[in-house]
């Protein structure tokens, strides 16, 4: 059977702070902190796309809001004190892409 | 479509507030309450801006008489107990919009304090990000009161610059993730939160009595 994923824009506040890819190495660092290696494992966290500031993700459906709490009690990044938003939530990729141009425009 | 409301925002300068106000009409919040000196202008940019005052009391005679002295003069009133004792006295008190029960020493919900609750509780997510570990299991354990809208709820930033905000579904994650219906922490970021500020706004106006009747103005 297709998993069911979900797909996740992010923004790194202030944008110059780090880059996509730190910011997603943290943001698996902190579902692991959270949720353990098996929690990690079961988010099946994907790098996409990152791009000034801004990333996307895909997660499996069912640990969506699991990601979502590892961004949010993320507030530090390299010892640089960072936020990471959650801007858009969506079960299809074309969504997000709209969201990100929007974003960007 | 939902009005997002941030009840806790401690700026440490205006222009600070400036900024976070900046940032908090972008998440999409329609009204935060400030702790602390506020714009002159209440509304700044599309967003309502109502004051707040977090009373600390640890007695009851003490929370009273803190209360009774800053009546009618804040939108929102909350309350950080230092024992039970007071956080039940408080939370029984129709002054109180607001419990924080996540404080230094963490005040367990049980069935006690979920019989007599009529303010909500509040959850900073402040809070978390200081001691994740002791919140997180406060929360946990706590969770079971706020299903199905048992206890009210509100989950609140607690932030005190920008990148303290978060947008309105970080926040309800907080609750989701502990097991709390996704429909009712949902809520704990929108509809309670700004029907608190909306409500006692109106009253603090006179445009509503303290029953929730509106008054009528006749030309």
């Amino acid at each position: 059977m297709r998993r069911r994923r979900r797909y996740l824009l992010f923004r790194v506040r202030p944008p110059d702070a780090v880059t996509g890819q730190r910011a997603f190495d943290a943001l698996k660092g902190s579902v692991k902190s959270l949720f353990g290696e098996f929690g990690l494992l079961l988010s099946d966290l994907r790098l996409l796309r990152e791009d000034r500031g801004l990333f996307v993700v895909r997660c499996s459906l069912g640990q969506v809001w699991k990601v979502v709490l590892a961004a949010t009690v993320l507030d530090e990044i390299d010892g640089r004190k960072v936020a990471l938003d959650v801007l858009r939530i969506s079960g299809t990729l074309r969504k997000i892409r709209g969201a990100l141009s929007n974003v960007h425009s | 479509m939902r009005s997002y409301a941030d009840l806790w925002w401690r700026p440490s300068s205006q222009d600070v507030l400036i900024g976070m106000l900046g940032v908090g009409r972008e998440m999409g919040y329609r009204a935060v309450a400030v702790e602390g000196e506020l714009p002159t202008v209440p509304e700044a940019g599309g967003i309502e801006v109502v004051r707040r005052i977090t009373l600390r009391a640890d007695d009851v005679r003490e929370l009273h008489t803190q209360l009774s002295r800053v009546r009618w003069r804040y939108e929102v009133v909350s309350v950080v107990p230092g024992n039970r004792e007071v956080a039940m006295a408080a939370l029984r008190d129709n002054r109180v919009d607001t419990v924080v029960m996540l404080c230094d020493d963490p005040i367990p919900l049980d069935h006690h304090v979920a019989e007599v609750a009529r303010a909500a509780v509040e959850v900073p997510l402040g809070r978390f990000l200081e001691e994740p570990g002791s919140s997180l299991s406060w929360l946990l354990s706590s969770a079971k009161w706020f299903r199905r809208g048992r206890v009210r709820v509100v989950v609140s930033s607690g932030a005190r610059d920008q990148l303290g905000l978060r947008t309105p579904v970080q926040l309800a994650s907080l609750l989701v993730v502990a097991g709390v219906e996704p429909d009712v922490s949902r809520r704990a970021v929108s509809d309670l939160p700004y029907s608190i500020q909306r409500v006692n706004a109106l009253r603090l106006r006179g445009l509503m009595d303290h029953t929730g009747v509106w008054e009528v103005l006749r030309e």
